[in-house]
């Protein structure tokens, strides 16, 4: 973990969207241990205080920022506000998100945009803003969480847009980006054991397993092992790329699927 | 943990590679092949062994020839509780150079990677380091949107990472160790 001499002599700041709870919060506990102090944002102060606490606790640096994501203008005072009491992001995550699981006969005009605004248009909002220090400074990492579902699933109309449009801002990004040595990035986690996974029919949840090569699901701390990997300089090379961490079900796999979804 | 290595004779681009690795991935043993049907006999019990094979390295130093490469990774397939790695350089994505072997090869290794994820999922795991095919002598240029060149620590740090026990729900992937280069193929996403 971080002392404070540890971080004055390598002033690293990590902010991670929806660092409150799943996968955010372990990323936010990963990239403390990794020593940056972090912010962990959430929309809710109580989840964002508790994963401060935790790091805390466990010897870390870290403090909370809150904002929702899908206004500018609020995530524009939220930098603010970090970069007053810490100085510049150095590694954004954009890990928030909301699912989406609908027909498309059920897909309203206020369903779409909603999960856009979160998924999609809340990750302009924070990388927009995060990349003007990182490109002055010339050093930066920004990791955006996608989903192995922007390759397409059943019901996953608006989501897979919207995650598909991550990975495509990603790469525009990278490019544009890379000759001020700031790299984006993509982790597409698949199957991972989060409280929204285990929500989920038992029987579906079965069927979906049969399409994991690995044979289980993935647990968050493994994407927060991906996530930190890429925001380290020992990726330094690594930009534009997605990293699906999902126990090879992106390779191919065809799931196991009753006849009514055909 | 053992981890097995193929081939003995690298690029000068890629000196000290292995040691490299090694370091990074801490207590393990490596365990150089001579060629890579001798592996099977080299393993010992039910060990969750490594291997970590430079795919373009066994064609540049005559130690292979593309078909017996691919198809030793191919029959990789059969083997139980190991964990592949295995670099190759970026002309699988396509390549404007008059030798097309290393490209036509790395797909197949990719291919063979890939099917190995699938098939063998449960019990082992396996993963491609893509580096630029300058590192292994191609003349052209391996300038990707990042300035910088690869060498070889960065190339050992990304078969470090899918080495490491915390990434064991990474399979049948490609990490592009390219400075981006990869982005101007549609096959890279």
């Amino acid at each position: 973990m971080a002392s404070p001499e540890d971080l004055l002599a390598s002033p690293k700041v990590a902010l991670v969207t929806g660092g409150g709870q799943g996968i955010g919060a372990a990323i936010c506990r990963r990239l403390a241990e990794d020593l940056h102090h972090v912010c962990v944002n959430d929309v809710e102060i109580e989840r964002a205080e508790s994963v401060v606490a935790d790091i805390q606790a466990a010897g870390g640096s870290a403090s909370s920022a809150i904002a929702d994501i899908s206004d500018s203008a609020a995530v524009d005072s939220m930098f603010d506000e970090v970069e007053a009491q810490f100085g510049a992001v150095t590694a954004l995550v954009n890990s928030a998100g909301i699912g989406g699981n609908a027909a498309i006969r059920d897909v309203s005009d206020e369903f779409w945009a909603r999960v856009l605004a979160v998924d999609l248009n809340g990750v302009l909002h924070c990388t927009r803003r995060a990349l003007g220090p990182m490109r002055d400074k010339r050093a930066g990492s920004i990791v955006n969480i996608s989903s192995r579902a922007w390759l397409g699933w059943w019901g996953q109309s608006a989501y897979a847009t919207a995650k598909a449009g991550v990975i495509g801002m990603t790469r525009a990004l990278a490019i544009e980006m890379a000759s001020r040595n700031v790299r984006l990035n993509v982790v597409a986690p698949g199957l991972i054991d989060t409280p929204l996974l285990r929500n989920r029919d038992p029987e579906v949840l079965a069927r979906l397993m049969k399409s994991v090569p690995i044979g289980r699901v993935g647990t968050p701390e493994e994407v927060a092992s991906a996530v930190a990997f890429l925001s380290s300089d020992r990726a330094r090379m690594i930009t534009g790329q997605v990293l699906y961490v999902c126990g090879g079900k992106s390779v191919y796999a065809y799931p196991d699927w009753p006849d009514e979804k055909r | 943990m053992r981890v097995f290595t193929w081939p003995e004779q690298l690029p000068s681009s890629l000196d000290g590679f292995f040691a490299t690795v090694r370091t990074g991935v801490g207590d393990a043993e490596f365990v150089p092949l001579r060629k890579l049907d001798e592996l099977e006999a080299a393993r010992s019990g039910g060990e969750f062994d490594a291997l970590l094979i430079v795919f373009d390295a066994a064609l540049t130093s005559g130690e292979s020839t593309v078909g017996e490469a691919v198809d030793g990774i191919r029959a990789l397939a059969t083997s139980e509780n190991l964990n592949v790695v295995v670099v190759v350089s970026d002309g699988f994505l396509g390549t404007d150079v008059d030798d097309l072997s290393a490209a036509t090869g790395g797909a197949g290794a990719v291919a063979a990677v890939r099917s190995i994820a699938v098939r063998r999922g449960v019990t082992s795991r396996a993963n491609v380091v893509c580096v630029p095919a300058a590192l292994f002598g191609d003349e052209g240029s391996q300038r990707g949107p990042i300035p910088q060149p690869v060498e070889c620590r960065d190339v050992a740090e990304a078969a470090t990472f899918f080495l490491d026990d915390a990434n064991t729900y990474l399979n049948g992937q490609v990490l592009f160790v390219n400075g981006g280069r990869h982005l101007f193929s549609s096959l890279s996403a």
